[in-house]
C-alpha cells in the first residue's frame, strides 16, 4: 500500500491506518527510537505513541511524505522522553552526535527554521553517500559502525567522510554569517 | 539549549533527506520486534547481560573466538567463500569482515528458539588448549591480531568497537564488569556506574542488584568467568607478546568482528569473524550452552561449537592474501602439532579456599587521578594520561596505607622527574607497595633523558638504567596495590590501561602474581619495540630489600641488576 492509501485511510478514520503504518515504518520507527533510547521497550513504548500521534494528527495534517512524519514524530517522541528522564548523556552515540555537530553548527538563536533551510540547501549540494551518511548520523542517530555496516563502507571511512562533511558544512555556515 | 535548537534545526530538514537516508540505510520497513508491546520477559538478554554473566561469555567468546581462529587460520588454505558475505572481488579486509546485510539486522532472536546450533555444519568441539598452542605458533611467526567487536543487541542495529590485542578476549570488559559489581554495593544497589565501556553497545543501568542474593550469585558467577577468562587471555598475552613489532601496535590492521545474539535466558549464540593479519578472515560460529543460570558454570556445563569458514580476503582468483613475506602460507601437512602449554599465568587461590576479597575495591576512577608535583612544586591532582609530552614537572607517588582518606596518612612518597621538551615517552606502568613497605615502579621510557637537575635527575637516571626482574610468584603483599599509568603513547596506554585492569581485579587473589605477570608481558613487549624495560625497586629498609631479593631466584637472560635504595624520598623534601 502506498503512503497515499495509507493517508486516505487515516483521513477515513479506518484504524488499518496504524496497520499499514506499522507495516511499512515500524521497523524505521523501531530504529530511530532505538538509536535515541538504546532501550528497546521504551522504543516500543515510543512508537506505539508514534502511531497515535500519527492517528492524532491526520486529519487535518496531510503530510507529503508519511515516511518522514513518521520519523519525525517517533524521533521526537524519543528525544524528549529521554530528556524527560534526563538521560541523554548515557546515551554516548546520541551525545557523540550532538558534539560533532555543535562543532559546525552554530548556536540558532529565532533562526531555527533558517538554520534548517541551510542545512537543506548545503546537503542538497553534497555527494549522495556524504548526504545519506549526515542524516543518518545526525538524525538518525546512527552510529559510525552502523553505518558503516549499512553503506558498506569501513568505519574509518564514515568517520572521515562525517569530519570532511562537518568542515564544509562549518565553511558553509561561515560564508552565509553563522559563526560556531 | 544549543544542542536542542540543533536538534531542532536538524528536525526541520527537508523530508526528501528523511526518506532517502532512510531508503539508503535500509530502515524501511516492517518492525523488527516481533513481539512489540510486549514488555515483561522480553529482556532476557537484558537480564542475562546485566547479570555479567552474558559479558563474560561474550569475552569468554572473544578470546574463544581469537584461538580458535587462529588454529585455523594455521591449517587451513582455501578461498572458500560462504554465503552471504562479501566475494572476492571485495577486496578490503575489513569489507570482507562484515557480514551481509541480512545478518547484521537488528532481529530479535525468537525467545523460544532452543535449537542446538544454527550451523548444519557445527560439530568441531572448541580445544583451549589446543588454541593456545597454536597461538603461539602462529604468534612466532610474526603474525599481529587485533580486535574489532561486532553485536547486534535486540531491536538495534549492529554496533561495533574496537580493540586491540590488548582486549584479547574482552578482559577489559570483563574487569569493567567485574569491578562493577564490587561497587554495586556501596551504592545501594544499583549498578550503572561501571558499566560506561559495556555501554558502547547495552544499555545497561536499569539493572537492579538490591536483591543481595542476587548480587551474589551475580558476582560469583563473574568471578568464574574471570578466572576463565584470566587464563585464557593471559596466555593470550604471552604468546601475542612474541608476534614482533605490530603485535600491539596500531599497525596491526586485522579485525576480529563479533556477532552474536542470545537465544533465550540459558543459551548464548555468536558468530565471529577473524581475520589474521590480512591473510585469512574467518567466520566462526560459537554456542556456548549454560547449565543454569543460576549457578556456577563448570568446565563440564560449558559447550561450546564451533564452525570455522574461510573467507578470502582478497580476489577469489588471485587466491588468499598473504602479504607478509614472514608467512609460510596455509600449513598442510595435517594439524598443528599440540605442544605443552605454557604453564599458566595464573596465581593459586589461597590454600585456605575460597577467594579472599579486598575489603574495599577503589574506585577506577580515582585511581587514575594520581597527585602530581609540578615542576614549581606546587602540589597539584591531576589525571596522569594529561600529562602531555613536553610538559615537565616531577612526579610524586604517594603510598597511602589501605582506607586512608587523604594524603594525611601518608606514609611513603617516591618521586621522578620529568623533564620539559624532552622527547622521553616515559611510562609508569606500575607501582607497588607491599605490607613491609616498598615500592616498586615500572617505567618503560624510550629515549634517554639527558639533562635534568639535582635529586631529580638522580632519580631520572635511576629509572633510565636499572633494570630489575622480579620473577617470584611466592611473593604475595597484602598491602594495597596501586597501579598507575602514566602514558605519552597511545600503544602504551591501550596496553597499560589493560593491565591497570588486570591488576586491580588481581587483588582479590594475589596482586604481585598479576603485577608481574604484567612484567613479563611488557619485557616481551619491550623487546619487540624500541622502547627499554626499567624497573626500579625502592625499599623502606634493608629488610624490605632483602624480602624482595629473597624472591628472585631466577634473573632472565638479560642482564639485570637491583637498584639498592634505601628510603623513600620524602615528600617534603
Amino acid at each position: 500500500m502506498n503512503d497515499q492509501d495509507i493517508v486516505e485511510l487515516y483521513f477515513g478514520r479506518d484504524e488499518q491506518a496504524i496497520a499499514e503504518t506499522d507495516k511499512k515504518y515500524g521497523k524505521l520507527c523501531m530504529q530511530v527510537s532505538v538509536n535515541i533510547l538504546e532501550n528497546k521497550s521504551d522504543a516500543e513504548e515510543c512508537v506505539s505513541d508514534t502511531y497515535l500521534k500519527t492517528w492524532n494528527s491526520i486529519p487535518p495534517t496531510r503530510p507529503n511524505s508519511l515516511c518522514a512524519f513518521v520519523c519525525k514524530i517517533a524521533r521526537n517522541l524519543s528525544l524528549n522522553r529521554l530528556r524527560d528522564e534526563h538521560r541523554e548523556k548515557r546515551n554516548r552515540e546520541l551525545t557523540l552526535s550532538f558534539e560533532e555537530l555543535e562543532e559546525c553548527i552554530p548556536m540558532p538563536d529565532e533562526s531555527v527554521s533558517e538554520l534548517s533551510y541551510l542545512l537543506t540547501a548545503f546537503l542538497d549540494g553534497e555527494g549522495e553517500t556524504d548526504r545519506v551518511l549526515f542524516m543518518g548520523r545526525y538524525w538518525f542517530h546512527c552510529s559510525v559502525a552502523q553505518l558503516a555496516t549499512r553503506m558498506s563502507l569501513t568505519p574509518n571511512a564514515v568517520s572521515l567522510r562525517l569530519y570532511k562533511t562537518r568542515e564544509r558544512l562549518r565553511i558553509y555556515l561561515n560564508e552565509r554569517g553563522y559563526r560556531v | 539549549m544549543k544542542r536542542e535548537n540543533i536538534s531542532k534545526a536538524m528536525d526541520g530538514v527537508g523530508e526528501h533527506l528523511i526518506v532517502e537516508a532512510a531508503e539508503k540505510l535500509d530502515l524501511v520497513g516492517a518492525p523488527v520486534a516481533a513481539n512489540a508491546g510486549k514488555k515483561k520477559g522480553q529482556n532476557a538478554f537484558v537480564r542475562f547481560m546485566n547479570s555479567g554473566w552474558g559479558v563474560a561469555a561474550v569475552c569468554a567468546l572473544v578470546a574463544i573466538g581469537v584461538m580458535g581462529g587462529i588454529i585455523w587460520a594455521g591449517n587451513q588454505p582455501g578461498t572458500h567463500q560462504p554465503a552471504g558475505h562479501p566475494t572476492g572481488t571485495d577486496t578490503e579486509a575489513s569489507d570482507a569482515l562484515r557480514p551481509n546485510e541480512t545478518e547484521h539486522e537488528a532481529v530479535l532472536p525468537p525467545e523460544d528458539d532452543t535449537s542446538e546450533s544454527t550451523s548444519a555444519d557445527a560439530g568441531h568441539t572448541f580445544d583451549v588448549t589446543a588454541s593456545l598452542a597454536a597461538i603461539d605458533q602462529l604468534a612466532k611467526q610474526n603474525v599481529s591480531i587485533s580486535l574489532k567487536y561486532h553485536m547486534t543487541p535486540y531491536g538495534g542495529l549492529p554496533q561495533e568497537f574496537n580493540g586491540s590485542v590488548g582486549q584479547a578476549g574482552g578482559k577489559h570488559w570483563a574487569y569493567a564488569n567485574t569491578d562493577g559489581a564490587a561497587v554495586l554495593e556501596e551504592e545501594g544497589g544499583y549498578y550503572h556506574k561501571y558499566v560506561y565501556d559495556m555501554s558502547k553497545f547495552w544499555y545497561i543501568d536499569t539493572y537492579s542488584m538490591a536483591d543481595k542474593d542476587e548480587f551474589d550469585r551475580v558476582y560469583e558467577g563473574r568471578y568464574w568467568w574471570k578466572n576463565y577468562l584470566d587464563q585464557l587471555t593471559f596466555e593470550a598475552y604471552d604468546a601475542l607478546a612474541y608476534t614482533g613489532s605490530s603485535s600491539l601496535s596500531e599497525q596491526a590492521c586485522d579485525v576480529f568482528s563479533f556477532h552474536g545474539a542470545v537465544t533465550d535466558g540459558s543459551q548464548v549464540e555468536v558468530t565471529l569473524y577473524v581475520s589474521v593479519s590480512d591473510r585469512n578472515v574467518m567466520k566462526m560460529e560459537v554456542k556456548i550452552i549454560q547449565s543454569s543460570h543460576s549457578s556456577h558454570l563448570s568446565t563440564d556445563a560449558r559447550q561450546a561449537v564451533i564452525e570455522v569458514e574461510r573467507i578470502s580476503t582478497g580476489d577469489a582468483a588471485k587466491g588468499p592474501t598473504i602479504p607478509d613475506p614472514k608467512w609460510d602460507g596455509p600449513q598442510d601437512d595435517g594439524p598443528i602439532e599440540i605442544e605443552t602449554p605454557p604453564e599458566t599465568l595464573l596465581p593459586e587461590e589461597p590454600e585456605t579456599g575460597g577467594v579472599v576479597y579486598p575489603p574495599s575495591i577503589p574506585d577506577v576512577n580515582d585511581l587514575m587521578q594520581v597527585p602530581l608535583v609540578s615542576a614549581d612544586d606546587t602540589t597539584s591532582y591531576m589525571s596522569l594520561p594529561y600529562l602531555s609530552q613536553g610538559q615537565g614537572g616531577m612526579i610524586e607517588f604517594f603510598i597511602l596505607p589501605d582506607g586512608a582518606a587523604d594524603d594525611t596518612e601518608l606514609v611513603s612518597t617516591y618521586k621522578c622527574a620529568f623533564p620539559e621538551d624532552s622527547e622521553t615517552n616515559l611510562l609508569v606502568v606500575g607501582v607497588e607497595k607491599s605490607a613491609t613497605e616498598y615500592c616498586i615502579l615500572y617505567l618503560m621510557e624510550k629515549s634517554g633523558i639527558t639533562e635534568t637537575d639535582g635529586e631529580e635527575a638522580r632519580y631520572v637516571e635511576m629509572l633510565c638504567t636499572e633494570m630489575i626482574f622480579l620473577r617470584d610468584k611466592n611473593l604475595s603483599p597484602t598491602g594495597t596495590t596501586y597501579y598507575y599509568t602514566l602514558n605519552r603513547n597511545s600503544v602504551g596506554f591501550q596496553y597499560t590501561d589493560q593491565r591497570r585492569g588486570s591488576i586491580l581485579d588481581s587483588k582479590r587473589r594475589d596482586s604481585l602474581n598479576a603485577l608481574l605477570n604484567a612484567e613479563e608481558l611488557l619485557y616481551s613487549y619491550s623487546k619487540a619495540t624500541d622502547y627499554k624495560y626499567t624497573v626500579l625497586y625502592s625499599y623502606s629498609d634493608q629488610s624490605a630489600e632483602e624480602m624482595v631479593l629473597a624472591h628472585v631466584p631466577e634473573l632472565p637472560e638479560f642482564n639485570f641488576e637491583v637498584f639498592r635504595e634505601y628510603g623513600l624520598p620524602d615528600r617534603d623534601k
